[in-house]
């Protein structure tokens, strides 16, 4: 039976990335949620879908970190909806994380050996 | 950062806004409403997870699971009442019982004295060095009091200190009627009333020209309540005229109400301190000269520090030292409080530290008892909080939450505890053996928090290991509710045991103590001294005070002698030195050995009496005979105890020898019964007695007679006053004696008595506790035994020895310790043996009969378990 703690290790692998996902989107321009989660789906090809609400904790995380800032505004379709933007530290910290991801990335390329390279 | 948080219907809006915008355009792509809609929330996921989640970011949700941990808390003590109302309880006594004693602590040491404007309040003391010259009289080495040269120079001297005033507590004498009574009054300076910013309730306070000279201001100022007391709040009490040390004294004030004074004794007349010498003749010498006899204080300028006037008064006062070569003064300036004597603060912080003491040992014996009552009512609930850690609660969560609850609980005590320190206070300040204390006792904002700390303090200190150990479990065990295992075993047990060991001794200890007041005080009534103690007064004079020489003196106890005897109902009269329980003298005497020779040294009681004195206190004499009143010869006639001749003179007639004191010799012409009248209980020992010398010795007249007290009070002051009209008689029974001897003891076997039984009551919880523990645990182990035929009696049996152990092993370490204790209280018990077996045996079968019921409770209950039910829970 797992206990919370469990639970608490595997979130903190997800919010990174989810962090990740959602201030790389938001360089394209400023999104609401459905925008974003929307968004996500498209540019990964639909290999990454989370729920639609997942998002809501992250945004919540980010904007009380100041990497990014909302306001209500008006979608296309005449909807009423709460609109997020990069701020600067934002952006500084998106360079900072994909850079990180990156390094990550190719140290498990090189452990994990030509042979079990992606097809 | 302090950006107002988001509210909730904030964060509702904004999925309604996100469903709303993903079904449009699920419909764009050509699904219908319905079905757009459903799809939308499907790839939401859960909305109500979200908002949840919202809802536990925010700070407001800290506050809500507080109060629903308060709640949970409550319900959970409302369902088992007997646990929560012995917990509160419990805590109840043990933080009301510090919070008394802090109350009784502020008062003493923190609290400033009731003068206007206390913050600028400051006393003032002087400590003087020398180097063994010694110029004058004063205090060496401490800070005390100071002369009243000192004080002019430091009053004409200081910037700092706006005002300085000086006063001196002092016995009084004061007329009432045709007696004369003791009041407590003060020499105070002409300034004093102005610089401790007292106001006058009536009338007006001294003037600086009453203080000018020696003996200018006959005039008086009464405190509030003596006031109220002796003259019932007359109106027209200002411009009497009162007689006090039989001198004349205008009333000019009274002062305001709630004023006695800035020291512990509370004053009830203040006169000014240049009518030193018109009350006390034959004192007044000291007045001019370089001798400490007052109690210094000040306020200090607006600008001033403490600080700063210290090192200003020092240097006035080493100014004066230069007079006195070798001579180092120091002023201290200390902001006030009761404690303004420096003499006075080391006793009281004496005092105080041995009840912080006890207060903090009552307090741990309160927190380990509902600490043991925790840990069983923890046991109990093994399966709720397994079920709960197995649900996904965070053991954090729960701990949080399991203190919540002693929180609770200690919330609880704490407020029923302020009660006990409101009541408490004034009662101990009653019982308080002779003196009335000039003390302020209702709780303030300081007891208060003082109380809130300890209050926390305890809740952290009983709540933390049973919250740390209960949610500490083996989830599977605990869920089948396996009593044996499931809970970490070891070390909680053991000082569960412990704990309750040291409160079982500690009660024994107690009460032994106790019992052995009460069984000294039972004998002090019953004892035989060796002299009479009923229809036997004592008389008094302040002849000395009066300046009587040794002819007046003479002529006046002949007076006094003949107006006794030619009145009917006395039987006798003699004078005494030493008046028996009261007061002493030893001296060293050489046994004359053969030829006049000096022989061994003898350590002896010494007490000079007319030749009636033992006829008046029915001393029989053994052998020989006593002096007659002329008897003035060379060797002086003396009369000795029994014990002194046994000492001397082992297996010889003593009637005849000699002995020599200080170059005289002493020949013994007979021998008298041993007496008990230094300490009640054990005989004198070496006692011999002579006859007054010619000089002019302080003594009192005892006589035997029929009377009442009053009578024998009327009759010696209207004799005394037929000679002289202005003499002050105190007339004592030695009844009155014997009462003032045994009082402490009385009041100390009473306390003892009360804490013993506390100590008893929070032991035998403690052992209730640890049985119903025990029960609990092994209810698994008792099922089985009684499905296997173990009847209820032997299962009960079982569990009440598993009890008793532990009582029996407290119950002899309390013995052991009480057999060394009362070693040390043996001098105050009146002869009774310090291995009194009444006591000894009363405490054991008190605590046995008590811890036995104690353990029979919950004992009992082991045979209720239903062995099927527990066999069951596995």
């Amino acid at each position: 039976m797992s206990t919370q703690d469990d639970r608490r290790e595997r979130d903190q692998l997800l919010q990174g990335t989810l962090d990740l996902l959602i201030l790389r989107t938001l360089l394209l321009g400023a999104y609401h949620g459905q925008g974003i989660a929307r968004a996500i789906q498209t540019s990964s090809g639909d290999a990454l879908l989370v729920d639609h609400g997942s998002l809501y904790p992250a945004l919540q995380r980010i904007e009380d970190r100041g990497w990014i800032r909302a306001e209500w505004g008006v979608s296309d379709n005449n909807r009423r909806a709460r609109f997020y933007e990069l701020t600067k530290a934002g952006r500084k910290q998106l360079h900072a994380e994909a850079d990180k991801w990156h390094r990550i990335v190719a140290a498990m390329a090189r452990v994990l050996g030509p042979e079990l390279a992606a097809e | 950062m302090f950006k107002r948080p988001r509210s909730e219907s904030d964060f509702a809006n904004e999925i309604e806004s996100h469903l709303a915008i993903e079904t449009d355009r699920l419909i764009a792509e050509g699904m219908s409403v319905d079905d757009a809609r459903h799809a939308a929330r499907k790839l939401f996921g859960n909305v109500t997870t979200q908002t949840e989640h919202f809802h536990e970011s925010r700070p407001t949700a800290f506050v809500d699971a507080s109060w629903r941990n308060v709640r949970y808390a409550l319900r959970g003590l409302v369902k088992r009442p007997a646990f929560a109302i012995t917990a509160t309880l419990t805590l109840a006594f043990g933080i009301g019982v510090n919070a008394a004693l802090f109350t009784l602590l502020y008062s003493l040491l923190l609290r400033p004295p009731p003068v206007g404007d206390p913050s600028r309040f400051v006393n003032v003391s002087r400590e003087v060095h020398d180097d063994g010259r010694n110029y004058s009289l004063y205090v060496k080495g401490r800070a005390s009091m100071v002369s009243w040269p000192d004080y002019l120079r430091l009053r004409q001297g200081t910037q700092n200190l706006e005002q300085i005033a000086v006063y001196r507590g002092q016995s009084l004498s004061l007329d009432v009627g045709d007696r004369s009574v003791a009041i407590n009054g003060e020499l105070a300076s002409c300034n004093y009333f102005v610089t401790a910013r007292v106001p006058m309730a009536r009338g007006r306070a001294f003037l600086p020209e009453e203080c000018a000279s020696n003996g200018a201001g006959s005039v008086v100022v009464l405190s509030y309540a003596h006031w109220q007391r002796r003259f019932g709040g007359d109106t027209t009490i200002i411009g009497r005229s009162l007689t006090i040390n039989r001198q004349p004294f205008t009333v000019i004030g009274v002062a305001a109400q709630g004023f006695a004074g800035v020291t512990f004794a509370p004053a009830e007349v203040w006169v000014p301190v240049t009518m030193y010498a018109s009350l006390l003749p034959g004192t007044a010498k000291e007045f001019d000269r370089d001798i400490s006899w007052l109690a210094a204080f000040g306020r200090l300028r607006a600008d001033a520090n403490p600080d700063g006037a210290a090192a200003e008064l020092t240097t006035l006062a080493r100014a004066e030292d230069s007079n006195w070569p070798g001579r180092v003064s120091t002023i201290h300036v200390g902001t006030g409080s009761l404690a303004i004597d420096p003499d006075d603060r080391a006793g009281v912080v004496a005092a105080v530290t041995g009840a912080t003491v006890l207060g903090a040992l009552i307090l741990l014996m309160c927190c380990a008892n509902v600490m043991n009552l925790l840990l069983a009512r923890a046991n109990a609930r093994r399966r709720e909080i397994g079920i709960r850690l197995s649900l996904g609660a965070s053991r954090a969560r729960l701990i949080v939450q399991l203190m919540v609850e002693s929180g609770v609980l200690a919330f609880a005590g704490g407020t029923l505890g302020m009660v006990l320190a409101w009541w408490l206070p004034p009662l101990i300040k009653a019982s308080a053996p002779d003196q009335e204390l000039n003390l302020v006792l209702t709780p303030d904002v300081w007891v208060l928090a003082a109380t809130v700390v300890v209050a926390v303090g305890a809740a952290l200190l009983f709540g933390l290991i049973p919250a740390l150990q209960s949610t500490n479990l083996q989830l599977t065990a605990a869920l089948r509710n396996d009593s044996g295992a499931g809970t970490r075993r070891g070390s909680a047990s053991n000082w569960r045991n412990a704990a309750v060991v040291a409160q079982v001794s500690v009660s024994a200890l107690l009460l032994v103590t106790a019992a052995m007041f009460l069984r000294a005080t039972q004998r002090s009534f019953t004892i035989k001294p060796g002299f009479d103690i009923a229809g036997v007064s004592t008389l008094s004079f302040d002849l000395e005070q009066a300046n009587y020489d040794s002819v007046r003196t003479r002529a006046f106890f002949s007076a006094m002698r003949e107006g006794f005897l030619t009145t009917s109902g006395v039987k006798s009269v003699a004078a005494t030195q030493m008046i028996p329980l009261r007061g002493r003298a030893t001296t060293e005497v050489n046994v004359d050995g053969a030829q006049g020779k000096l022989g061994p040294a003898l350590r002896t009681m010494v007490n000079n009496v007319s030749s009636d004195y033992f006829r008046t206190l029915g001393i029989p004499v053994v052998s020989g005979r006593v002096f007659s009143d002329n008897e003035f010869g060379d060797p002086a006639s003396i009369v000795v105890s029994e014990a002194f001749a046994k000492r001397a003179w082992p297996n010889t007639n003593p009637i005849g020898r000699t002995v020599t004191e200080d170059s005289h010799q002493l020949v013994v012409v007979g021998v008298v019964r041993d007496i008990q009248s230094a300490s009640l209980g054990t005989n004198d020992g070496p006692y011999y007695y002579k006859l007054p010398s010619q000089n002019n010795e302080s003594v009192h007249l005892v006589v035997r007679t029929e009377l009442s007290a009053s009578q024998v009070q009327s009759l010696a002051t209207r004799i005394a006053h037929q000679f002289d009209a202005n003499l002050i008689v105190t007339v004592r029974g030695l009844d009155e004696e014997l009462q003032r001897v045994v009082a402490p003891v009385q009041l100390a076997g009473k306390m003892a008595s009360a804490l013993g039984l506390v100590a008893m009551l929070l032991a035998a919880v403690g052992v209730y506790g640890v049985v119903a523990f025990a029960v609990s645990q092994r209810s698994r182990e008792i099922g089985i035994r009684m499905a296997l035929g173990a009847t209820r009696r032997s299962v009960q049996t079982m569990m009440f020895r598993q009890g008793a152990r532990v009582v029996g092993v407290g119950l002899a370490l309390g013995i052991a310790l009480s057999i060394g204790s009362s070693q040390a209280i043996r001098s105050m018990l009146f002869g009774l043996s310090a291995l009194d077996g009444v006591a000894f045996v009363t405490v054991a079968l008190l605590l046995s009969i008590v811890a036995s019921v104690a353990v029979a409770i919950p004992a009992a209950r082991a045979s209720r378990v239903d062995p099927v039910a527990s066999l069951r829970e596995d």
